[in-house]
């Protein structure tokens, strides 16, 4: 397993220094928003949209990562492998949970020069950090099963729907939902209306749990789906 | 004492330097900048949580220096998650840090609250809100677990091993233990946990770390080895941390109990933390020792 993720980490090198190179980029914007708008609930809504991009620049790494992969010839030695099909497939999982978590690091350690900056602990985004951490997991453990049946490039066309899905839901929510709550309201307002009521709160609260339940069922799934994708690629 | 001892003996020396030097630096930086502890009063709260925080990982950095400074290599890591056919420690991990905060609240009630009856201790409102609060704040822990982890990957998964070896289980875990508890002297000196203003400040405050930890100590120690994986013990440092019985009685508690607590000192209520962590800890304690007689009668 070791020599499998040795390998990820040397054929995304590329990638990984992007990752950090923007992580420089949001911490300098961080700190400049930070200091421009001062304490309040704007400055914490730039930093929670920042942490989102680099969740979300995390998450196309995905597709790059089983692209490399994908030639027969890979496919068949890796069954040879002591690890068999069973590590290449686990090593994929591992890789994309250590980038979030170092991607999580990173956004804490940000999060604590932000606060320190602003002498603040009420401007921390630790709670936007751990949400978003775990709805990145609950995407990739959705969108890496179709990465595997299908191929990189019909996964990424999938995470593609999948990203336009959400807006579609709340259009149709906002059209004939009940949105009685939410009039006379500006964004913030509505953002902390959605965040308060009691089923948000068990949301919050099972979020957590639904992630990593779902991360494995998603191995699972992809243990039983890496011998047929192949095949597909054949 | 043969070489390998003594390299042994080295390594523990460099990681424990490696792992205080920072938050004595910290410290004493902080001191000397502002002319007060850190947590003396509430206007450096915000200095001492970002401190706190990052200091946790000073030992797992001191873990990854001392591999390469001795060249001792990365075998033995205890990196790997090893879920399968461990899934109970992963469960217990948690649970028995949830257990020990509702025996915390009974003791405190026996304590501090007999005149009132126990349901008398709890809000009745929102009761739904509460709880989801509640487990939103253990997931939350096993989520944002890394900072425990800095702390873990030096204590558990690096010194532990190497001073059971070098000593026997037992005396292991005082030692381990007085070595985790000094090194939140810095802390301690600051007000972390305390305060500053209890009698015996900071020596007192720095002798109940260090029996703290000590008593904590066989719990995450046991985790660690029956899994051969630091990552239990990270998410129960962690929950251990979130879910103190006071951010639990925040959440559940009527207003006259928060009310009162509020007034209390923490050290009595440290006191009374000591009976539990020690059945957890005589308990895990056996349990690593049942293990030794096990490879015993087996070999």
């Amino acid at each position: 397993m070791r020599g499998l993720l040795y390998k990820e980490f040397v054929v995304m090198k590329p990638w990984i220094w992007l990752l950090l190179a923007f992580q420089a980029v949001v911490t300098v914007t961080c700190m400049l928003t930070g200091n421009l708008y001062g304490v309040g609930e704007e400055t914490m809504l730039i930093h929670g949209m920042c942490y989102f991009l680099m969740f979300f620049i995390a998450g196309t790494m995905n597709a790059e990562l089983f692209r490399n992969d994908e030639k027969q010839l890979w496919q068949s030695f890796v069954g040879s492998t002591p690890q068999g099909f069973r590590g290449q497939v686990q090593s994929k999982y591992y890789m994309i949970l250590i980038v979030n978590l170092v991607v999580m690091l990173t956004c804490f350690v940000t999060d604590c020069a932000v606060i320190l900056m602003l002498n603040d602990m009420g401007n921390s985004a630790m709670a936007i950090i751990y949400m978003i951490f775990c709805v990145m997991l609950i995407g990739n453990a959705i969108e890496l099963p179709f990465i595997i049946r299908f191929g990189s490039s019909n996964g990424l066309n999938i995470k593609l729907c999948m990203i336009i899905l959400v807006p579609i839901l709340i259009g149709l929510y906002v059209l004939f939902g009940d949105i009685s709550m939410f009039l006379g309201k500006d964004f913030l307002e509505v953002v902390e209306t959605v965040f308060s009521t009691t089923t948000a709160i068990w949301i919050q609260a099972l979020l957590p749990f639904a992630a990593m339940g779902l991360y494995y069922g998603s191995y699972r799934l992809s243990l039983k789906l890496y011998r047929k994708g192949a095949e597909v690629d054949e | 004492m043969n070489n390998e001892k003594k390299l042994e003996i080295k390594r523990i020396v460099i990681f424990s330097v490696l792992s205080v030097l920072p938050l004595v630096i910290a410290a004493v930086a902080i001191n000397a900048v502002y002319g007060k502890p850190m947590f003396a009063d509430g206007g450096m709260a915000t200095i001492g949580y970002v401190v706190a925080a990052l200091a946790m990982f000073a030992p797992a950095i001191a873990n990854v220096l001392t591999r390469l400074l001795t060249k001792e290599g990365f075998k033995d890591s205890y990196l790997a998650l090893n879920f399968k056919g461990n899934g109970r420690y992963y469960t217990a991990a948690v649970l028995v840090k949830v257990a020990e905060v509702a025996a915390l609240i009974v003791l405190i009630w026996l304590v501090h609250f007999g005149s009132m009856g126990f349901g008398e201790m709890f809000a009745t409102d929102y009761l739904s809100e509460r709880w989801g609060t509640f487990v939103a704040q253990i997931g939350f822990s096993i989520v944002m677990f890394l900072p425990a982890f800095g702390e873990e990957f030096g204590w558990r998964a690096y010194l532990m091993p190497k001073l059971m070896g070098l000593c026997g289980k037992p005396a292991a875990m005082v030692i381990g233990g007085i070595i985790w508890g000094l090194w939140h002297a810095p802390l301690t000196v600051c007000g972390h946990n305390f305060g500053v203003d209890y009698p015996g400040f900071p020596w007192l405050g720095i002798l109940m770390m260090c029996l703290m930890c000590t008593l904590i100590n066989p719990f995450f120690t046991l985790l660690t080895e029956r899994t051969k994986s630091v990552y239990p013990a990270a998410f129960a440092h962690m929950v251990n941390n979130n879910i103190s019985f006071a951010v639990t009685l925040s959440i559940f508690g009527s207003e006259a109990v928060l009310e009162k607590l509020s007034e209390m000192s923490s050290v009595p209520l440290f006191w009374l933390m000591m009976p539990v962590l020690f059945v957890t800890g005589i308990v895990s304690f056996v349990l690593l020792m049942r293990e030794d007689k096990k490879q015993g009668q087996l070999s």
